[in-house]
């Protein structure tokens, strides 16, 4: 019995009965379809709800492994990590996200920590605009070029250099960007469409 | 002297990496001590959102759906709270919902914080903060479909059935205009709420902001703000500078650095490059 | 004046472990790095425990029993822990592999291929109206929306003049959109900068 329940063909079978349902709901007005496709979508916030956990399982038993193997430079590192994932759940289950501890913990430590963390991006390409932005043909040169335009109307000092970058940046915008990211979006939903019905029926 | 220039020069072109990163700082931090005030313009895209704001009827439902995490909040607030106090200007309903597990809490220190004056309005019935849902894309299909659906309790945890506001709330058709934050959110709500025929007006990442420039022309979307730019543009239209105004005369310095980096990186390629040729 | 709060010291002494990185990695900024992500993780279990109580505890404990399905589905997730037991997550990740997909091919076919669709064909109404800016702008973004598509679309077999002559097209006009993607991304980079800036020099130093 378990190995007829382990088999690859059910979990296809689920998606596939699953992806058609919504998708033939969606065109088609069938009341009992339409009721079905509501449960089934209120169960997906379930699943999404409770699956956060398994990130946080698979990250405990990684940390576990280089803490057992006492690995060098590692481990304790992996050992605080754990401690402050232990804590922040703690606060935060038993005095949920509104406690004044778990709003400290949020605003002094997740907050600045995340917020460092993508400014360092900004540090990167910088450097990477001395070292590696190069116009070495004529592709390369258009988009430094509509990077640099872009750049100066997007700034107040743009205008005092010159007042018609903002016209220029609006054009380039609205009408050469625009065409190219809607040909960019077409294929992005073609794609998309193609991708989707390959994982609806199994491929 | 020589010997030392070049052990400067050396030094220089080994430690290349953290010169720059110096050099970005202190054109980051001079505006922030001498601040100089340069006059903005008004784009498109923010003016059609403020108008189409200015436009809702009385007692209209509008939902702003924060969309990013924690990491590029800075970047988003400025037009959050832009748009936020506008709301609460206007003798309109909000509801504030997340679908990315860190805008709740986010969304909620803005409304009870110093940036937003609620002029009056009262929780539960003219506004609502229904926290974080789970699911992403699919439950932002759940929830645009059915807000009772899924949805129980609001971001204190009482139940929505006895706010007043979510007696009219019933789904995406029930919303005057749904105001996503973000990135992803805003594609998310151009596919799952504007096919319920909800007008989209969104606070955008930066990035993205060229990729949603079809979906303006189309009418999807009513208007856009450019991040903190669009923040700051906002502001300016509210006549009430903020957050986006100190950002904007912030960053522009760095902005001119960035430029002047790209073409002198460039000018030494090709100076380079013509010395090899001429030495072939 | 400097802050006196040790909460803000805290987040500056973070802020600076961060920005260390971009010297060399060193203990600070993998300490940092650590703490980052003990805590998001820790947050995300926050959340999801907060979503079961609204979703699944509360109604269960108001007699709404049809919660019960959902859960147990959701509990057999866990089983992607266990190398024995594997097989059981398969079944939900199909429901929600299912559900995601079906909504996603939804929302590209009226959001994405029919509007811009019937973007394309406005713009060709504009190409043969009155104002010639307006027809010259709509001829631009319908010449280089088609060549972009067929760009990836069309991927063997190109010998043409006419095909070549397209992809070219597309690849300039392409271009230029990701110059536009890195002239706006650097305005969000500088203003994450500037944020962390903002704080060290005002809220922590108080020099401004």
């Amino acid at each position: 019995m378990s190995d007829v329940l382990r088999r690859r063909e059910i979990p296809v079978a689920i998606a596939f009965v699953i992806g058609l349902l919504l998708l033939v709901e969606y065109f088609v007005a069938v009341p009992e379809m339409t009721a079905v496709a509501r449960t089934i979508q209120s169960w997906g916030v379930v699943f999404a709800a409770m699956a956060l956990g398994v990130g946080a399982l698979t990250l405990g038993a990684y940390y576990y492994g280089h803490i057992r193997r006492r690995t060098p430079g590692t481990w304790y590192l992996c050992l605080w990590s754990l401690l402050v994932m232990v804590l922040t759940i703690t606060i935060g289950v038993l005095g949920t996200t509104r406690h004044p501890m778990y709003i400290w913990l949020y605003s002094n430590i997740y907050f600045p920590l995340s917020a460092t963390t993508v400014s360092l991006l900004g540090y990167f390409v910088v450097s990477a605009a001395f070292r590696a932005f190069r116009a070495r043909n004529v592709e390369s040169a258009l988009l430094l070029l509509t990077a640099i335009i872009v750049m100066l109307a997007n700034i107040p000092y743009g205008r005092v250099i010159w007042s018609g970058f903002e016209a220029v940046s609006a054009w380039v915008l609205n009408v050469v960007n625009l065409g190219a990211f809607r040909g960019i979006q077409l294929g992005i939903a073609v794609g998309g469409i193609m991708v989707g019905i390959r994982r609806l029926v199994g491929r | 002297m020589k010997g030392s220039e070049s052990g400067l020069t050396a030094k220089i072109r080994s430690n290349q990496p953290q010169v720059i990163y110096g050099l970005l700082l202190i054109f980051i931090i001079v505006p922030i001590l001498y601040p100089i005030a340069v006059p903005m313009a008004v784009t498109e895209d923010t003016k059609k959102l403020y108008d189409f704001v200015e436009k809702l009827r009385d007692g209209s439902l509008v939902v702003v759906d924060g969309g990013v995490t924690v990491g590029w909040w800075p970047e988003m607030q400025p037009g959050a709270a832009a748009i936020s106090q506008h709301l609460f200007n206007r003798p309109v309903r909000i509801i504030f919902i997340a679908f990315i597990e860190d805008t709740s809490i986010l969304l909620h220190q803005m409304l009870t914080g110093p940036l937003i004056d609620k002029k009056g309005k009262k929780y539960g019935v003219d506004y609502v903060e229904l926290g974080f849902m789970a699911g992403g894309e699919a439950g932002m299909a759940a929830f645009a479909r059915d807000f009772h659906a899924v949805l129980k309790s609001d971001y204190y945890g009482e139940p929505i059935d006895t706010l007043p506001i979510m007696k009219d709330a019933v789904n995406a058709k029930s919303l005057a205009l749904w105001i996503p934050l973000g990135g992803w959110e805003v594609e998310w709500a151009l596919r799952q709420v504007g096919p319920h025929g909800t007008p989209i007006g969104c606070v955008s990442l930066a990035g993205n902001v060229p990729g949603f420039k079809p979906f303006l022309a189309t009418g999807q979307l009513v208007g856009l703000l450019n991040s903190v730019k669009g923040g700051a543009e906002y502001e300016i239209l509210m006549k009430k500078p903020g957050l986006g105004a100190v950002y904007m005369g912030g960053i522009s310095l760095s902005h001119i650095v960035t430029i002047a980096l790209v073409i002198l990186g460039n000018v030494i390629y090709f100076v380079s490059r013509g010395k090899v040729k001429k030495e072939k | 004046m400097m802050s006196t709060d040790p909460g803000v010291w805290i987040a500056a002494a973070l802020t600076i472990f961060v920005w260390s990185f971009l010297f060399k990695e060193n203990i600070f900024s993998r300490f940092a790095e650590f703490t980052f992500v003990g805590m998001m993780t820790g947050h995300l279990i926050v959340m999801g425990v907060s979503n079961i109580r609204s979703y699944a505890s509360v109604p269960l404990s108001r007699g709404d029993l049809t919660v019960i399905v959902p859960v147990i589905f959701a509990l057999m997730l866990y089983g992607a822990v266990s190398r024995r037991y594997y097989w059981l997550s398969r079944w939900p990740t199909a429901l929600l592999m299912g559900t995601a997909t079906a909504l996603a091919v939804r929302g590209f076919l009226t959001a994405y291929i029919v509007s811009q669709s019937v973007g394309n064909i406005n713009a060709a109404r504009a190409v043969v109206g009155p104002d010639i800016m307006a027809a010259l702008n709509s001829g631009i973004i319908i010449v280089f929306s088609i060549c972009t598509f067929s760009y990836f679309l069309f991927t063997i077999g190109l010998k043409g003049a006419a095909t070549v002559a397209s992809r070219r097209i597309a690849r300039l006009a392409m271009m230029v959109a990701f110059g536009a993607v890195i002239g706006n991304t650097v305005l969000a980079y500088m203003t994450m900068v500037l944020n962390r800036v903002i704080f060290l020099f005002i809220e922590w130093l108080g020099l401004a």
